[in-house]
C-alpha cells in the first residue's frame, strides 16, 4: 500500500484545494455536520472538491458517549450524505457533546467506567448496524479525569474490542494526554489496539500553562509529536494519515511541508521496509 | 439503559457546569482544569453566533452582547446537531423572550431575523430550476423566477439604517432576499405589497405580466391598466437584471 497523506478540508482555505497545483493531498476529511442540508455557494465548492479528492468524514455531533438517546433523524440524514459523497471512512470521537437534551458542540470526556463502556458499546453496535459500516472512533484529548474507575487505555481497549469498531488514532492527543496526566506516551501507544486503527490524525497543540496543553489544532506539529508518530508507525501496518489544521491557518506552503514531513516518516516505515521484504 | 443513573448525572453535571459556570462537585475532577471546558464550549457558541450576526454584534455594547449569549447558553437547550444552524435558535430564543424590551432595543428582533435570513438564503438547499429561455417578451411571455429567495416583512427598517435609528421609523417594510444564480451571493431589496403579490404568484407557477394584471388590479383597487402594466414592466425588468427572474417560458 502506498502511503496516503490527507488534510482536513476547511472553508478558510477551500480555494487552495481547487486552484493550487502544488497542493495535492492524497485525500481530504471534513465534518459532515458542516455541509449537510446545504446548497448554494458552499455546496458547489464541496462538490468540486469531492470530485477531485477521495473523501473521509469526521463527525462532530453523534455524541456516542452521551447519556441522551441517539438522534435517529440525524443519522438518517448522515447516512444519505455519506452515500451521496461515496465516503469510505466515517469517524467520530470517543466522547460526548450532548447531555440533558442540549448540544454543546465540543468534546466532553466520558467517565472511564464500566457502565459507560456497556452503554457506548451498545450504541456503537446500533450505529454500525444502521449505517452499515464500521464506526471509527478517535481517542480524544481531555483535561481532567471525570469520576474514573479505570485508566484511559483500559476504557478505550474494552470499547474497541467489545464493539468491533475501528480506531482513529490521534497521535497528538496521546501526546497531549500523556503530558497533561503524566503517563508515558509510548507505553500508551504500545497498549492501544493498533490492529484496529483505520487511520491516524496528526495535529499541533498549544501549551497554555507549564502543566497543561490544549488540543487546539491551531499550531504546527511539534517535534516530540513527530517522534511519537515515528515510533507509532514502527509498530503498525500502513494506514492513511491525516493532518488536522483548524485555526490560525498558515500559508499553504507550510501545510505542504508538514504533509511532506509526514510522508517522509510514513514512507520510511511502510514503503522502504516493505520493498526490502518482498 | 446500560448507563447507571450516577454516571448519567455526572455527565449532565459536567455539561451543566459548561453552560452555567456554577461550581459542581464531581469525583476525581481537577478543579484548576475544569474551567477550560467552559471556556472552550463558550468560545464555540459565542464565535458561531457572532459570525452569524456581525451587524447586531457591532450595534450592541459588549456587556449587552455577552448578556444575551450567556442567557442563551444557560437557558436554551441547543437542538440542532449542525452548529451553523444554531444562530437560528439564538434568534428564536431572543425573540420569544423579553430581551428586546429589557434592553430597550425595539429593532433587535428584526435585525437578528434579517441577518439570519441572509444565511438561510445563502445556504438554502438547491432547488430545481425549470427550463427557461433567456430571450423573450417581458409583457406577454410567462416569467420564470429564481426559487432561491425569501420574502419577509419587518417592523423596523434595519435594512437601511442602524438599529437605534430604525426604532424611530416603525412601519411595515417588505424585503426580498435572494441568492444570485451565478455567484451564490445574497442580495436584498425593499419592495411593495404589490410586488410581494407578484413574487408569490410567480413562485407558485410562471405567469406573464398580462395574466397577472386583472388579479392585481382588483386586489389593490388599481383601475388604470396602462399605468399598472408599465409599473409591472419596470419592476420585472429590474428583477430580471438582478437574476431574481431568470427568463421566459411558454
Ligand atoms: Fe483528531
Amino acid at each position: 500500500m502506498k502511503t496516503s497523506i490527507g488534510i482536513g478540508f476547511r472553508r478558510d482555505f477551500a480555494n487552495e484545494f481547487l486552484t493550487n497545483q502544488k497542493f495535492t493531498p492524497d485525500f481530504i476529511e471534513f465534518a459532515p455536520e458542516n455541509w449537510m442540508n446545504m446548497g448554494g455557494y458552499w455546496k458547489n465548492i464541496l462538490d468540486q472538491v469531492a470530485e477531485r479528492f477521495p473523501v473521509t468524514c469526521h463527525g462532530l455531533s453523534l455524541s456516542i458517549g452521551s447519556p441522551d438517546e441517539l438522534d435517529w433523524s440525524f443519522l438518517k440524514e448522515l447516512k444519505q450524505f455519506l452515500k451521496h459523497y461515496q465516503v469510505e471512512i466515517y469517524s467520530e470521537h470517543l466522547s460526548y457533546t450532548k447531555a440533558a437534551n442540549a448540544h454543546l458542540y465540543d468534546l466532553l470526556p466520558v467517565p472511564f467506567r464500566l457502565d459507560a463502556i456497556n452503554h457506548i458499546v451498545n450504541r456503537i453496535r446500533q450505529v454500525q448496524d444502521y449505517l452499515e459500516r464500521p464506526l471509527v472512533l478517535e481517542n480524544v484529548s481531555y483535561y481532567t479525569p471525570v469520576a474514573a474507575e479505570m485508566d484511559e487505555i483500559t476504557f478505550i481497549d474494552e470499547i474497541v474490542n467489545q464493539s468491533d469498531c475501528h480506531l482513529l488514532l490521534d497521535v497528538n492527543n496521546v501526546y497531549v494526554n500523556a503530558f497533561n496526566h503524566g503517563y508515558d506516551a509510548r507505553e500508551f501507544i504500545r497498549q492501544m489496539p493498533l490492529n484496529k486503527v483505520a487511520y491516524i490524525h496528526m495535529a499541533g497543540h498549544e501549551k497554555v500553562a507549564p502543566d497543561l496543553i490544549i488540543d487546539t489544532h491551531g499550531q504546527a506539529i511539534i517535534d516530540p509529536v513527530y517522534e511519537l508518530f515515528d515510533y507509532t508507525l514502527s509498530l503498525m501496518q500502513p494506514v492513511p494519515v491525516l493532518l488536522e489544521r483548524d485555526f490560525n491557518i498558515p500559508e499553504t506552503d507550510a501545510l505542504i511541508m508538514e504533509m511532506k514531513q509526514l510522508k517522509t516518516i510514513a514512507t520510511k516505515h511502510w514503503e522502504v521496509h516493505h520493498a526490502t521484504k518482498h | 439503559m446500560l448507563l447507571n443513573t450516577e454516571t448519567k448525572t455526572i455527565q449532565e453535571k459536567l455539561a451543566g457546569y459548561c453552560r452555567t459556570g456554577e461550581p459542581v462537585e464531581i469525583p476525581g475532577v481537577k478543579h484548576d482544569r475544569l474551567h477550560n471546558y467552559r471556556r472552550l464550549v463558550f468560545n464555540v457558541i459565542n464565535s458561531t453566533i457572532q459570525q452569524a450576526y456581525p451587524i447586531t454584534r457591532e450595534w450592541l455594547p459588549d456587556e449587552e452582547w455577552q448578556y444575551l449569549v450567556n442567557e442563551f447558553f444557560k437557558k436554551h437547550d441547543a437542538q440542532t446537531p449542525q452548529v451553523w444552524k444554531l444562530p437560528f435558535e439564538f434568534y428564536q430564543f431572543i425573540s420569544n423572550n423579553h430581551y428586546a424590551d429589557e434592553l430597550n432595543k425595539p429593532a433587535l428582533n428584526d435585525l437578528l431575523w434579517f441577518e439570519w435570513l441572509e444565511i438561510e438564503v445563502h445556504t438554502m438547499p438547491d432547488q430545481i430550476i425549470p427550463d427557461y429561455r433567456s430571450k423573450g417578451n417581458l409583457s406577454s411571455d410567462k416569467l420564470v423566477i429564481n426559487p432561491h429567495l425569501v420574502l419577509t416583512k419587518l417592523t423596523y427598517p434595519i435594512h437601511k439604517m442602524g438599529g437605534n435609528e430604525a426604532a424611530l421609523h416603525e412601519g411595515l417594510y417588505f424585503i426580498l432576499i435572494y441568492r444570485q444564480k451565478d455567484t451564490g451571493n445574497v442580495r436584498f431589496m425593499e419592495i411593495s405589497a404589490l410586488h410581494v403579490f407578484v413574487i408569490e404568484e410567480l413562485l407558485k407557477s410562471p405567469w406573464s405580466i398580462e395574466q397577472l394584471l386583472p388579479d392585481i388590479s382588483s386586489l389593490f383597487g388599481l383601475d388604470d391598466y396602462q399605468t399598472l402594466s408599465q409599473h409591472l414592466f419596470h419592476f420585472c425588468s429590474d428583477i430580471l437584471d438582478k437574476q431574481i427572474l431568470l427568463g421566459y417560458t411558454n
